[in-house]
């Protein structure tokens, strides 16, 4: 079983970042303005985005490493009401997330996630809706390549004094096949 | 996981990518961008396309997937009034088992028609007996189709009175009982267990649709 050294910088580089975010809750003064601040918004918002990010590549990061204890994809999540449909499976508490989690890694040793550009969209207040596509690449026992596109849509939340958390995610499967998403019309 | 917009920075980061790709291709588990495992890899298994169906078919009786396990199956969707890409890829599919030889006698192709109204058993029958009389065609209600088509992520839809715009399309009469089909033109490669292993088109090589034939005949 291999762990990619890409995978383990990104992985040890998102352990640091929920550390570093946790340690400032309620740390940093909010600014006393009555007006907003065009600038400090830009950045706010880039914040929120790198923060959501670092979520994503994290959640990945835990599905790909054996190493990385399963129960760690729970500290991503908000701490109720959260739901995952993952695989067609409707998932609403920590003990059936883990048991996919263990299923997967089970059913597939060694898993690499290939994401596309992650697009996020602020939805008013402190929840950001993101949208992006991947592939899995997986190896079975048997040494079997299985191979799946899906895309993703998360609803998260983030606020400026805690760390951003999964509210909901859906999955949906795509055909992964390059150029057979067109249609033709037969005459 | 790889994020798909980051560029490597720098000779020394795509060094040291270059040299974690062979570390990881010596080692024998690469899978390429493709999604394949090199040529001496195994064909990919597509796990969200595909699945056990059953429907009426054109040997007079329903059949269903499983009844092909030992065989490789080429699956494509289409219907019998389609007059020219429908036509074109049942004739590269009988290239293609023609071309096999012998070893055809393992493969088994299959039309699902997006036109069960028109396409009876018995129309399906006569029509895949112009390419190849072991050709099997599957009709059923238009919901055993669609729930077919969508085991396989097919899109179809059938549209009256389509506007036209070039010479020879406007050569053509469209009555009120005329219709087109739009629909997923792919043609998937299943192996002896029923799983998706490729896609394909009308106009992939046949070579090279031979190869993953024969690669699959072989597992």
């Amino acid at each position: 079983m291999k762990t990619s050294p890409i995978f383990t910088s990104r992985l040890v580089l998102f352990l640091a970042t929920l550390s570093a975010l946790g340690a400032g809750i309620g740390g940093s003064p909010e600014r006393a303005s009555a007006t907003p601040d065009p600038v400090a918004q830009r950045d706010s918002s880039k914040d929120h985005e790198a923060q959501i990010e670092s979520l994503i590549q994290g959640w990945f990061a835990v599905l790909e490493d054996p190493n990385v204890e399963a129960k760690t994809l729970s500290g991503l999540l908000a701490e109720a009401p959260f739901e995952l449909l993952l695989d067609g499976a409707v998932i609403h508490d920590r003990g059936a997330l883990l048991a996919w989690a263990s299923s997967l890694r089970s059913t597939y040793p060694q898993i690499e996630y290939r994401l596309d550009p992650i697009h996020i969209h602020a939805e008013g207040g402190d929840r950001y809706r993101v949208r992006f596509e991947f592939d899995r690449h997986a190896l079975d026992d048997a040494g079997l390549p299985h191979v799946v596109r899906r895309e993703h849509t998360w609803i998260v939340q983030s606020s400026t004094s805690e760390t951003p958390v999964i509210l909901r995610i859906e999955e949906r499967p795509l055909i992964f096949f390059p150029g057979t998403g067109s249609q033709i019309v037969c005459y | 996981m790889q994020t798909r917009d980051r560029v490597p920075q720098g000779m020394i980061a795509t060094l040291l990518i270059a040299m974690c790709s062979l570390l990881v291709a010596s080692s024998g588990q690469l899978i390429n961008s493709e999604g394949q495992a090199g040529s001496e890899k195994p064909l990919p298994i597509h796990d969200d396309v595909g699945g056990e169906f059953s429907a009426p078919s054109s040997l007079g009786r329903d059949v269903s997937l499983s009844e092909f396990r030992d065989k490789v199956v080429l699956l494509f969707f289409g219907y019998t009034s389609c007059q020219d890409v429908c036509p074109a890829t049942l004739a590269h599919l009988q290239a293609l088992v023609r071309d096999l030889g012998k070893a055809s006698d393992g493969v088994q192709v299959l039309l699902v028609t997006v036109d069960p109204e028109n396409d009876t058993a018995d129309h399906l029958e006569q029509y895949l007996a112009r390419f190849d009389t072991r050709f099997v065609g599957l009709t059923g209600t238009r919901k055993e189709v669609d729930r077919i088509a969508n085991l396989f992520m097919v899109k179809h839809d059938r549209s009256h009175g389509i506007e036209v715009s070039n010479e020879y399309n406007r050569a053509k009469t469209f009555t009120d009982h005329s219709y087109l089909y739009s629909h997923s033109q792919q043609i998937y490669l299943l192996d002896k267990a029923g799983r998706t292993r490729a896609l394909f088109f009308t106009g992939s090589p046949l070579e090279e649709m031979q190869d993953a034939v024969i690669a699959l005949l072989n597992e």
